[in-house]
């Protein structure tokens, strides 16, 4: 699990909500910067330990499918087990399915610094695309 | 494209069929000239014709004058498909936040009466209704119990200590929506609900103490127990994590409905089955279910709000007088019937980010408001306003009993964080007259008052219209936030 030198990602705004485009130069690296930019729209990720390992698999018919369904993996350990993810290795992309490892800690109120939660990972205006540097994503979330 | 708006008069403007290819009925969108200079900046105007692509859609496409942009619909946004013939269900219709609502309470007190207990009530509010990320509610239940809860609603919270049986007939259907199903609920639904019954949540979120500013309506006034200057409560919340996961799992579900039933729509937020299809009928079973849950969550939170100013204020509960006046979903499909073109109807009411707001008389409004009419919640942000409105005959026939939910966002919460920067929060809402208590960094930043629409004149529109009528102006004295 690398450590991130440079973000490979940018929140942006929406009138009500926030959404976060992400780039790598692998579909793999790009999934990973749009988890790591789900996580920052929440809280201060400087804060959290990457202490917990978690592994992740999903399913989809597509690559924005499948980055959704990889996404709402983690806002649902977040949201049913409280833990807040910091570092994110995509391990295999392959026929649809995915398999990552993250590494998180349980959110402790006292030391971590929430900024604002994510209800759900929407379609809108969702993209998953190879360029020529690589690949780049796109994903609106509900807040 | 929104020159092809036609403005009908002050209120009302016609998107007409032709606007889109595939639009089945035309769009109605009830704004002012000032109001529609905001909303033609965002792609709202665009998802209330996509939204005319329904199948079995009938009469129009509306929005409300608190329109802005939504997943699917917009938010704003009323839709009405055909229950008996070919209409369908869609998720993205009534949004993340299934059965997000709000109720007020009024009290016997007036604002002198709290004067110097404001901050007491606050702190009381805020330790005894987990509020934010990571709080958990103090209620553990088992499935059997939790299930209980998904088929009951409000009834289960009263069944079980949570306020009274009279605070049933005050919230809308009873507090309970019939033909939930806990089997059509998943078990990451369930394993993010169970520690999020009686939770207030993050996000526009609150719980507020208000007061009573001005009563427009003497006669609606009296029947919903209002008096100018006033003390009232405003709890602003919904199904939590359990209804943001069932939507995120009908929309899966949905995406598969819409190749199989070969529906061509214009976004894919706005995937739907028939209403009569197994997937429509599991959603609706769904729906209910979380629907059901946010009726219980307001209810525990209402209870434990009503036990804070009995134990702050020493006032026996005659003394205090804290009464529901009324909760009203503002995210949800119904069934309900209603007359088009003189013909009567069973109509499948998708209303995201609205409120239902039914006339005097009829059936579904409480016997205690059948001379006025349904009173209409519409919580404002913490440092403006709130209304309290009530539902009109001319709502009925034209917008499916049907009103505005709030006064809907103008800036992006990025924009409202950086109009912050070295500005303290706090400090202003104090200095007029709120005092405010949250867990999110960015909670209050994100729902400053110039971030919203002007809510008078949101309200002003659909008074004006007629589609529901101006009761009462409330402003805010203390505010918990997520």
């Amino acid at each position: 699990m690398g450590f991130i030198v440079a973000k490979r990602y940018k929140i942006f705004g929406t009138t009500a909500d926030v959404g976060v485009e992400s780039w790598g130069d692998s579909l793999s690296e790009a999934f990973e910067a749009q988890a790591e930019g789900m996580f920052d729209v929440m809280a201060e990720l400087p804060g959290v330990r990457p202490a917990e390992d978690f592994e992740i698999e999903a399913e989809g018919d597509d690559d924005e499918t499948l980055l959704v369904a990889f996404l709402n993996e983690l806002l649902f350990l977040f949201d049913a087990g409280g833990v807040l993810f910091r570092e994110f290795k995509v391990s295999e992309i392959r026929g649809g399915r995915l398999k990552a490892a993250a590494r998180g800690e349980k959110i402790d109120t006292s030391r971590h610094v929430i900024k604002t939660p994510v209800k759900a990972v929407t379609y809108h205006m969702i993209k998953v695309e190879k360029t020529k540097k690589g690949y780049r994503t796109k994903v609106v979330y509900d807040i | 494209m929104t020159s092809k708006l036609q403005k009908l008069d002050d209120y009302r403007w016609l998107l007409p069929q032709d606007y889109k290819p595939g639009m089945r009925v035309p769009g109605i969108i009830y704004a002012s000239d000032a109001l529609m200079e905001n909303i033609k900046k965002d792609e709202s105007v665009e998802q209330v014709a996509n939204a005319a692509t329904l199948p079995g859609i009938v009469k129009a496409s509306l929005a409300m004058p608190d329109m802005h942009f939504g997943y699917g619909l917009p938010i704003g946004g009323v839709v009405a498909t055909d229950a008996k013939k070919d209409g369908v269900i869609t998720p993205g219709g009534v949004g993340f936040d299934i059965n997000c609502g709000v109720r007020m309470l009024r009290t016997n007190l007036s604002r002198a009466d709290v004067k110097d207990k404001i901050r007491a009530l606050v702190e009381g509010l805020y330790a005894s209704i987990p509020t934010g990320v990571g709080a958990k509610g103090e209620l553990r239940l088992s499935r059997s119990d939790f299930d209980r809860m998904l088929v009951q609603g409000a009834r289960w919270a009263v069944d079980n200590g949570y306020g009274s049986r009279d605070d049933l007939e005050r919230i809308e259907a009873g507090g309970c929506i019939q033909g939930a199903d806990p089997d059509k609920v998943s078990e990451k639904a369930y394993e993010r609900g169970k520690g999020q019954i009686g939770t207030l949540g993050s996000g526009n979120h609150f719980a507020e103490i208000q007061y009573v500013q001005k009563v427009f309506d003497e006669k609606a006034g009296a029947a919903f127990g209002l008096f100018e200057g006033q003390v009232t409560l405003m709890i602003h919340t919904g199904s939590r994590g359990f209804g943001h996961q069932v939507c995120t799992d009908y929309l899966k579900v949905m995406e598969a409905s819409v190749r199989k039933y070969g529906f061509s729509l214009p976004d894919r937020q706005l995937a739907c089955a028939p209403i009569d299809s197994p997937e429509g009928r599991d959603y609706l079973a769904a729906m209910r279910a979380a629907a059901n849950f946010g009726f219980t969550n307001r209810q525990m939170i209402m209870h434990w709000a009503r036990e804070v100013f009995l134990h702050v204020l020493h006032l026996s509960p005659r003394d205090l007088g804290m009464t529901l006046i009324y909760d009203v979903a503002h995210n949800i499909v119904k069934f309900e019937e209603h007359e088009v073109e003189g013909r009567k109807m069973t109509l499948a009411v998708h209303r995201k980010g609205a409120t239902r707001a039914f006339p005097p008389g009829h059936p579904e409004t409480p016997a205690v408001y059948k001379d006025v009419g349904q009173p209409v919640i519409i919580p404002g942000d913490m440092g403006t306003y709130s209304y309290i409105l009530a539902g009109t005959e001319r709502g009925m026939a034209e917008t499916f009993g049907s009103a505005c939910h709030g006064a809907g966002r103008v800036m992006s919460r990025a924009a409202a964080v950086k109009a912050c920067r070295g500005r303290a929060i706090e400090r202003e809402l104090e200095d007029i007259g709120v005092i405010v208590r949250y867990t999110g960094r960015d909670a209050l930043k994100e729902e400053i008052p110039e971030a919203y629409k002007d809510i008078d004149q949101v309200v002003d529109v659909v008074h004006n219209a007629g589609i529901a009528k101006r009761v009462a102006k409330l402003r805010p004295i203390g505010v918990i936030k997520g």
